[in-house]
């Protein structure tokens, strides 16, 4: 389909179903795998994915990764919304049911 | 985050293995994929070679397994496959007609391991459905897509489109969210085994496409989040071609149900191209040595126009199998190329659209003419 307009990333997000966050045994990566194939995430996405898991929203995210990384809330924020609007226009992450 | 294994220069890996159990099949389809040439009963593999060949797979990279066929649910030992495959921490898909689906075996399957179940419907409607399928199996679908979702595991949907259904898409669309699908694949025909046999018969008109493409990106939108909805755009239709598996060799490869190693579920199109069995050699072995892999990897094999075209880093050149199809020769640009010299192949095929004529259902036993080992 031609491109689709950019989309607000999930504010509650977590892995769609038929996704799932695995460890490559072949290298330090993490995968997503689903129906189709693998996609190798990135360190950042890694982080981001990890704590995708439906108990927390976009806002805890950005904090926690903030805490953890000791870095500005700001660019943080940034990262994590790239990432989940990626995912997500894959659909691989989805918001989270209510 | 990349599409692994697309990274310029990145060493071959199969991140993904499709595991044609066997050809036997209940439907007839005349848009099957399968070559016209169907493996027998006999000839399929033991169990205990397949369970070596995911030991194999596991061992060269492969994360995700796809059980197709043919029927895969005909294959007496599915479910030790399936245990296998997730004993090696592989994600396991099912990829049926959904025929001999029952609760219980959805169950059953789920407790071996099965990530998740993708089933193929003809249409929305039952009479058209039947009869593209050339059997009576819509009903036993919609059990079997229930089946699916009461035993907990998501529901993918696969409908091919073509000339006959193609119209209906808006009220397909509506009938697959009324299943409870979690992802529906929209499939336009593509022109290999008995399709292309088919291709007079199955080709939709311009305005077909045109209207279907509208449709499913309105619907596309509308259920973002609910229903993922993928539209596999229309080959001949487009100006550019598709990279095609992501690369020749690259990142996945297909096992028959005689053993046979492809690098692409169709290369059995290409004439000349001989393909190793596992029954001989190892997995190994065939991906990283084999003539059959190699013989379109990278960019050296490339004809001109690809050959100086800066495109070909991201369309690889388009289909090798699409190549030998339509011109008799694999190495050649991909016809759906608008800077091929053999565009014209398809603009002829396309200008002839929308004729009626009669289409051959896929079976076992009259085979056709062609013949390949
Ligand atoms: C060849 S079938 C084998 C598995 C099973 N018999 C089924 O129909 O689901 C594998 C998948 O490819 C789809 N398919 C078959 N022929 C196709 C074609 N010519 N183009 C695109 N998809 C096709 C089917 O709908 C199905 O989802
Ligand atoms: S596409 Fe149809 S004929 Fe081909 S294997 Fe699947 S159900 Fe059988
Ligand atoms: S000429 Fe080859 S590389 Fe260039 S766009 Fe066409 S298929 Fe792609």
């Amino acid at each position: 389909m031609p491109s689709t307009p950019v989309t607000d990333p999930p504010q509650h997000p977590t892995l769609a179903a038929h996704v799932r966050l695995q460890k490559d045994r072949a290298s330090d990566a993490h995968l997503l795998l689903h129906p189709e194939g693998a996609i190798e995430l990135s360190q950042t996405a890694t982080a981001v994915v990890r704590l995708c898991d439906g108990s927390r929203r976009l806002s805890q995210i950005v904090e926690t990764l903030a805490g953890e990384y000791a870095a500005p809330t700001d660019s943080i924020r940034e990262d994590v919304i790239d990432v989940l609007r990626e995912l997500a226009e894959r659909g691989l992450i989805v918001e989270a049911a209510p | 985050m990349n599409a692994p294994g697309s990274e310029m220069g990145a060493a071959p890996r199969p991140y993904g293995l499709l595991a044609e159990l066997t050809h036997r099949c209940p439907l007839h389809c005349p848009y099957c994929s399968n070559p016209l040439q169907l493996v027998a009963r006999e000839s399929e593999l033991p169990a205990e070679t397949w369970l070596r060949v995911l030991r194999e797979a596991a061992g060269l990279g492969v994360v995700q397994v796809g059980f197709s066929g043919g029927e895969p649910l005909l294959y007496p030992e599915l479910d030790r496959l399936i245990r296998a495959a997730r004993a090696e921490s592989m994600y396991t898909n099912l990829i049926t007609s959904g025929i001999g689906l029952t609760t219980d075996r959805a169950r059953a399957l789920r407790d071996d391991g099965l990530d998740t179940v993708q089933i193929s419907f003809q249409s929305d409607e039952a009479e058209q459905a039947d009869s593209i399928a050339g059997a009576r199996a819509h009903e036993a679908k919609i059990s079997a897509a229930r089946a699916v979702v009461d035993a907990g595991m998501p529901l993918g949907v696969n409908v091919v489109l073509h000339r006959q259904n193609i119209d209906r898409l808006e009220s397909i669309i509506t009938f697959v969210e009324s299943l409870g699908a979690a992802r529906l694949e929209l499939a336009n025909t593509q022109f290999y085994g008995w399709a292309f046999q088919n291709l007079k018969a199955l080709l939709p008109t311009p305005e077909q496409v045109r209207r279907a493409e509208t449709v499913a990106e309105h619907h596309a939108a509308r259920l973002r989040g609910r229903m993922q909805i993928v539209y596999v755009l229309p080959d001949y239709f487009e100006r550019r071609p598709k990279p095609c598996l992501h690369g020749w060799g690259a990142r996945s490869m297909t096992v028959n149900p005689r053993g046979d190693v492809l690098p692409c579920q169709a290369a059995n199109a290409i004439p000349g191209l001989t393909f190793e069995n596992v029954r001989a050699n190892s997995l190994g072995a065939i991906w990283h040595e084999s003539e059959a892999f190699n013989r379109f990897r990278g960019f050296d094999w490339m004809p001109e126009p690809c050959r100086s075209c800066p495109e070909r880093e991201f369309d690889l050149g388009g289909c090798r199998c699409q190549a030998a199809l339509l011109t008799g020769d694999a190495s050649r640009t991909d016809p759906v190329c608008e800077f091929s010299p053999d565009r014209h192949r398809i603009d002829r095929l396309l200008e002839e659209a929308g004729e009626s004529v009669p289409w051959t259902y896929r079976n076992l036993t009259a085979r056709p003419p062609q013949t390949q080992t």
